[in-house]
């Protein structure tokens, strides 16, 4: 079954000159979070890329690895969470400490 | 389908500004997670801007997020984290200088999310300029 829209979709500039950005889907029922996907992207010929995801779709949290196509090259689970915050507090650990990797190996 | 140009490469001045960015999102979406509420008082997408503001000699920083709605040039601020109160721990000071900006914050925009965090820091700083002179 597809995913339904976001209830929320934010953007967040974290360069001068508007190349890198992240974006945030967030999905909330009863008036908590259930849901989210964290994207890092770049700019790659005048358009916004994804280059890293991390995501609760599918039951479980995990770390999209995408190439310049689009496509997803890794797929790996974030670990065992006990809660969304766990989840995400490891989502942005590895964001904060990776990201330039991801980016000049894109 | 050819493989397009890499993207360029940043330099260590734009990466720390990155890092700083990263944490600032972190800080946020914690408070999100914590309050749901705060998601409730951001548009479906809007663009963000956060400033981390200390005042009245507060060791932790409120913590102030500017947002944009989608097709529109004017940002609004939300105080999205005061570290104090949301440990149950209310400092009254603190408190106090959140009650001074609600006004400005519900009714107030601007045209840059810089625009905001200086009108909002400058209510903030009088606020507690008062606070220190009534005792």
């Amino acid at each position: 079954m597809p995913r339904r829209v976001p209830d929320k979709a934010w953007e967040l500039q974290l360069d001068d000159s508007g190349q890198e950005w992240v974006r945030v889907h967030l999905w909330i029922s009863g008036g908590q979070v259930t849901d989210f996907m964290v994207q890092y992207e770049t700019t790659l010929a005048g358009k916004l890329a994804p280059v890293v995801r991390y995501d609760t779709a599918h039951g479980y949290a995990h770390r999209d690895v995408l190439d310049r196509q689009g496509r997803t090259i890794s797929k790996t689970p974030l670990g065992q969470h006990t809660s969304l915050n766990d989840a995400f507090q490891d989502a942005m650990q590895d964001v904060r400490r990776h990201w330039r990797y991801y980016q000049q190996h894109y | 389908m050819t493989d397009p140009m890499p993207p360029p490469p940043i330099d260590d001045a734009q990466a720390a500004l990155i890092d700083r960015r990263l944490d600032q999102f972190g800080s946020f979406m914690q408070s999100v997670l914590r309050s749901p509420e705060i998601a409730e008082e951001i548009p479906d997408g809007a663009t963000l801007a956060f400033h981390d503001l200390w005042i009245g000699g507060d060791p932790e920083p409120l913590r102030l997020t500017a947002y944009r709605v989608a097709g529109t040039a004017h940002w609004s601020v939300l105080v999205t984290d005061a570290p104090r109160i949301s440990r149950g721990f209310p400092n009254w000071s603190q408190h106090s200088l959140l009650w001074a900006v609600r006004p400005l914050i519900a009714q107030a925009t601007w045209e840059s999310p810089d625009e905001a965090f200086a009108a909002i820091e400058a209510v903030l700083q009088r606020a507690d300029e008062a606070h220190l002179l009534a005792g």
